[in-house]
């Protein structure tokens, strides 16, 4: 058994987590400042809300695939008008005003314990032997610069010291009564002196006093206020119909405000009880007698009133002494606190993110960075001690499992306190989903605990630190990529509910891809795919996914021997350390690589078999013969070091088959599956992994521990290097190709029906859209009698939102379609620009007078308008009849003519593209001006009727890939053509008979 | 009543006493001496013990006498050359100066029963038994009586 591990292994660790509360004051104050900002203004945002369709009593899920998603430009220009945001860099200014502040508060704090001090000169005499021993305890101490001694002539009943001020000027306050004890007990000053000294040494004074001006200038300036003016809200708000919608969200920030201090004061406390252990070790260290500490403990209170206190109890303190095993241990509350204080400083730079409607998937990646770095730091290091300590001391170190829980349960917890994925509902609709983050957090430390083993079984470094730091910055990129999914798309996705149903996303697609597949298959596919388009928002994810398990397989490549950093880390084991033997053996490379080559290439065996199958059905079969593969070489892979080599065999098995794949057929075909082929295989091989280590505890089993063999290591060597390149250049090669593909084609939703809002909602919504600019687009359509006044009403018409009463929305259609109309003519004929405008006006003073019913409560006249007057055919013809029948004429040409081009090989695109031309020169004929010849408009209606009619057959025939319909359509289509014609030459007043 | 030819501070009085009864307790003398003697000793009857991050977190009771000695002697400061033939100026010309005692003072029976209470009511807040109260008493009367000519 080895002696006393010396703590500093690894180092600590606490700096991280000061450094955690720290980033989440500066992060939370950007956020704070930023609700501040919009506080002084009046902001409309209800009332655009309310405008775009929003129905408070529907939820969440409704509000986002609602209306303001639907018109989504129209309603961020009513934001941009009536809601302002401040300018982007003003909430940056909070941490800037915050960290001036805190300089002054840090002085002076330092500067009122200064005050009530005595120089040690005055105290004792310039011949007290007290100067020498203090040279002497500065000397041990190793400080380059004595700090500056006083005392504090008040503390007459106790014999303890202080350090404050500065690392750089630091100060050490005796109390007095420690001067005068120091005759009778001269041990106990050395080790209340070393232990200050110890501070001054392990530079926790800055830190620490930072951290308490830092959070003290927060409190003051930012949550108090904060949680006041809530508070207030919720007291002696206004009541409105809508206070209801917005009660959650202030008490969700008046809940949040108290879980912060709370963390806050828990965090601190828990760090500052570690601080003090160092520090007595480190005295200890020094030269300081253990009597010292003995002291009758005269603190009360459970552990409960421990975990609030800056000093941990005297019986811990002693006993940490002898065997430093609580500073490596892993802890329930630093992991809860420190999942905690991550999900807030992501949702206070999410929230700023949203706000500027800030979407790159690289800023967020960068963003989340820091998090995760913080998050991997704290949880990184504290099990990389856990398990170093666990392997010298020979027993059974962490699995990392009871940290990740506690991890994921604090990122639930903050996230739910925060609001991260809710508007004005308390919890979202599927919170239960969010167990999914707890078992991340549970693979997260499961992967990092499972790689400190490894490397610390095979690493022959001095120092463990390398791969440590190697192994940390992998996994900080694995969780910022995590975090960027979770809060990108991937969490709202699982919490809240997907914004698009399966049949409007096949539309949609059918639309891009006419007659691409309308099987089965592509029903699969398609309702799979807004999961798939959350995994292309995040820039890293196959570099995260490479790196899981290329940074564990490292360390096969490291030729065995003696462990030098043993030594390092137990100091009175004399040279060459006798290392105990690797508890668990590096399985042969072979072992882990081959099951998964050889089931990558049994899997290939599907897409070569459906090799000539159409894009659609390809892409499928290969994705699943890839996860395929890599479930069966994850159920074959090694048990020790399970996750590691679990991992690593799905990979290998998931990319042989993906690119055997993409030999057979081509890589541009493939493209889309790559990602999700490969993030699938690691999830795979998480849940397998897991299983399998669940059941071998069950079990009771112990891992089947392989003789070890010569390891022929510059084989090793290779098989890894082409394995990293193979993985990383797929991962680069994916984002090389993300940077330069088109945009991804934003979906756009469909009127989903929902519900139907109450009368009193309806009214409210009126209300809103009048106020927040529909009155006066209104009144410009009901009074623009130029052609340019006119053109502008048009144009601010097709950019507003249209009228929320579903009722009265035909009526909004007309107007918007006889103002665009009369923008188009007027540039040709001002005539007939301003009888479409007279038109326009009509109907707008018709949908004005329903919504005034509405606005009473009652139900409106929704009957559209039609132009009273009838004009004379000649006047009619020159109004833009003939130009419609013309149109309508070339449209068709063009489509007959392309058949004919293509001898009967149609492009499905491009027959599209005419025959939308063809419905929408049709469509230009609807509800146009009358003519007094009663045969003509019968004729006319006729036309304009069963034309649209045939053009609309002939797109969904192509989207059905119905080729008798598709004939039957385009017969329509050139019956009508004929009908354009003889009308045509009616006008002209040649050409009698029926057409 | 001597005449306040050259007088002295409390800190002398104090340190002269405690010199006597606890040499040991000489740098906590010297420490409030460094500070005003009223505002030593309004500091010193509220002391409180609070915890300061990075402190060591000892507490017991060490510093006994001179911080009774300290608040007694700075009580009756000032008070001591009084006679009811002060004039007005004197009095306010004590306002503004350091309290000085008088060298050498004889006290009367109830100055020196109001000496003796004082001690005894600092004295049991520190935890001392009235015979250690009573001994501290006498040497802070004898200090005052024969000065610092010991």
């Amino acid at each position: 058994m080895l002696s006393r591990v010396d703590e500093r292994v690894l180092g600590p660790g606490t700096t991280v987590r000061f450094a955690l509360l720290l980033v989440l004051f500066v992060v939370a104050s950007v956020a704070f400042t930023s609700d501040f900002a919009g506080r002084t203004t009046e902001s409309l945002d209800w009332a655009c809300r309310l405008a775009a369709g929003w129905d408070p009593d529907a939820g969440d899920l409704a509000a986002l695939t609602g209306g303001p998603t639907q018109q989504a430009h129209a309603f961020q220009a009513c934001l941009d008008e009536y809601a302002p945001r401040p300018a982007w860099w003003l909430p940056l200014l909070g941490p800037v005003v915050l960290a001036g502040v805190a300089a002054i508060v840090f002085f002076a704090i330092g500067a009122r314990k200064s005050r009530r001090v005595v120089p040690l000169a005055e105290v004792e005499p310039a011949d007290s032997d007290v100067y020498e021993i203090l040279r002497d305890l500065v000397a041990t101490a190793g400080l380059d610069q004595a700090p500056a001694f006083v005392v504090d002539p008040i503390a007459t009943s106790t014999k303890g010291a202080v350090a404050f001020g500065r690392d750089r000027k630091p100060v050490v306050r005796l109390d007095v009564g420690l001067l005068v004890q120091r005759k009778k007990d001269p041990g106990g000053f050395r080790v209340v002196v070393l232990h200050e000294l110890a501070h001054v040494h392990n530079r926790d004074i800055t830190l620490t006093y930072a951290t308490v001006a830092l959070w003290r200038t927060f409190l003051a300036l930012a949550l108090l206020p904060d949680t006041a003016w809530l508070v207030l809200q919720l007291l002696f708000g206004p009541s409105s119909p809508l206070s209801s919608s917005y009660l959650p969200g202030l008490v969700r920030g008046v809940v949040l405000a108290v879980v912060m201090v709370l963390l806050v004061l828990l965090a601190r406390a828990d760090v500052l009880r570690t601080r003090e252990v160092y520090a007595d070790l480190t005295a200890l260290r020094w030269g300081a007698d253990r009597r010292g500490w003995e002291t009758t403990d005269r603190s009360s209170g459970g552990a409960f009133a421990e975990l609030w206190r800056t000093h941990p109890r005297w019986d811990l303190r002693r006993s940490s002494l002898d065997d430093p095993a609580p500073l490596f241990g892993v802890r329930a509350l630093p992991m809860f606190l420190t999942g905690a204080g991550a999900a807030l400083i992501n949702n206070a730079a999410f929230q700023y993110l949203k706000q500027y409607r800030i979407h790159d998937g690289w800023q967020h990646q960068v963003i989340t960075l820091v998090a995760a770095a913080l998050v991997t730091g704290v949880a990184g290091i504290a099990l990389w001690r856990a398990v170093v300590h666990a392997r010298l001391t020979g027993i059974s170190g962490p699995t990392g499992v009871r940290a990740g829980m506690w991890l994921g349960l604090g990122l639930v917890a903050g996230e739910l306190v925060a609001g991260q994925h809710v508007d004005h509902d308390w919890v979202p609709a599927r919170w239960w989903a969010m167990v999914v983050l707890v078992a991340a957090g549970v693979a997260f430390t499961w992967w990092i605990a499972q790689n400190a083993r490894l490397w610390a079984g095979t690493w022959r470094g001095r120092t463990l630190r390398a791969p440590m730091l190697l192994a940390l910055l992998a996994g900080g990129v694995v969780l910022s990529s995590w975090f960027v999914w979770w809060l990108g798309g991937g969490g709202p996705l699982l919490v809240v509910g997907s914004l698009l149903n399966t049949d409007d996303l096949i539309d949609e697609f059918q639309r891009g891809l006419p007659g691409a597949g309308t099987g089965r298959v592509s029903r699969i596919v398609l309702s799979t795919v807004p999961l798939l388009a959350t995994l292309h928002h995040v820039p890293l994810v196959l570099v995260a996914v490479a790196l899981t398990w290329v940074v564990p397989l490292l360390a096969w490549t490291i030729r065995p021997g003696l462990l030098r950093w043993v030594h390092e880390a137990v100091p009175d084991v004399p040279e060459p350390p006798a290392l105990p033997p690797p508890a668990l053996p590096l399985p042969a490379l072979r072992r882990v690589v081959l099951p998964g080559l050889i089931a990558g290439l049994a899997a290939t065996v599907a897409p070569f078999v459906e090799r000539d199958l159409d894009e659609l059905a390809y892409i499928a079969t290969t994705f699943v013969a890839a996860a395929a593969a890599a479930l069966l070489a994850a159920l074959v892979a090694p048990s020790t070091h399970r996750l590691a080599t679990t991992l690593a065999g799905a990979q290998i098995a998931a990319l042989t088959t993906i690119a055997c794949g993409a030999l057979i057929r081509s890589w541009s075909v493939l493209e889309p599956m790559i990602t999700p082929g490969l993030v699938a295989a690691a999830g795979i091989a998480v849940a397998v992994a897991a299983v399998r280590a669940l059941a071998h505890r069950l079990g009771r089993l112990r891992p089947a521990a392989t003789a070890p063999r010569r390891a022929r290591v510059r084989q090793r060597r290779t098989a890894i290097a082409v394995l990293t390149i193979s993985a990383l250049g797929v991962a680069g090669a994916e984002i090389a190709g993300a940077a330069t593909s088109d945009h991804v084609p934003e979906f756009v939703q469909k009127t989903t029906s929902t519900a139907t809002p109450s009368a009193a909602t309806t009214r409210m919504q009126v209300t809103a859209w009048n106020r927040v600019g529909g009155r006066t687009l209104l009144d410009h359509l009901m009074s623009a009698t130029t052609c340019d006044a006119a053109s502008a009403a048009a144009t601010d018409a097709a950019a507003f939102l249209r009228v929320p009463d579903h009722r009265l929305v035909p009526l909004w259609q007309t107007v918007v379609t006889r103002s665009g109309r009369a923008r188009t003519t007027c540039t040709d004929n001002v005539e007939t620009g301003l009888a479409w405008a007279r038109q326009a006006a009509a109907a707008a003073t018709a949908l004005r007078t329903g919504l005034d019913v509405v606005a009473r409560g009652g139900t409106p006249d929704t009957t559209v308008p039609e132009p009273a007057e009838r004009l004379n055919l000649a006047h009619w013809a020159g109004r833009g009849a003939r130009n419609v029948l013309i149109n309508y004429g070339m449209a068709a040409t063009n489509l007959f003519d392309y058949i004919d081009r293509v001898q009967g090989q149609v492009e499905t695109p491009t027959l599209a593209r005419h025959c939308a031309e063809v419905t929408r020169a049709a469509r230009d004929g609807q509800g146009f001006f009358r003519v007094d010849d009663p045969w003509m408009q019968d004729r006319w209606d006729s036309f304009v009727e069963a034309a649209g009619t045939a053009g609309a057959h002939c797109m969904r025939a192509i989207m059905d890939l119905d080729e008798q319909a598709l004939q039957v359509a385009l017969q329509e289509i050139q019956a009508q053509h004929r009908a354009a014609d003889c009308l045509r030459s009616r006008l002209h007043g040649s050409a009698e008979g029926s057409c | 009543m001597t005449s306040p030819v050259k007088s002295v501070e409390v800190a002398d009085v104090v340190r002269d006493v405690v010199e006597k009864l606890a040499p040991d307790e000489m740098p906590a003398v010297n420490a409030l001496a460094a500070l005003k003697p009223a505002v030593a000793a309004r500091r010193l009857e509220r002391a409180r013990t609070a915890r300061d991050p990075l402190g060591f977190g000892l507490g017991d009771l060490l510093v006994t006498i001179t911080p009774v000695v300290w608040i007694t002697v700075e009580h009756f400061a000032g008070r001591l050359g009084d006679t009811a033939a002060e004039k007005i100026a004197d009095r306010l010309r004590k306002l503004f100066r350091r309290k000085a005692i008088p060298r050498r003072v004889a006290l009367t029976p109830e100055q020196m029963a109001e000496l003796r209470e004082k001690v005894l009511e600092t004295g049991a807040r520190q935890g001392l038994t009235p015979e250690q109260c009573a001994q501290i008493a006498d040497a802070i009367i004898a200090r005052l009586a024969l000065g610092d000519a010991e």
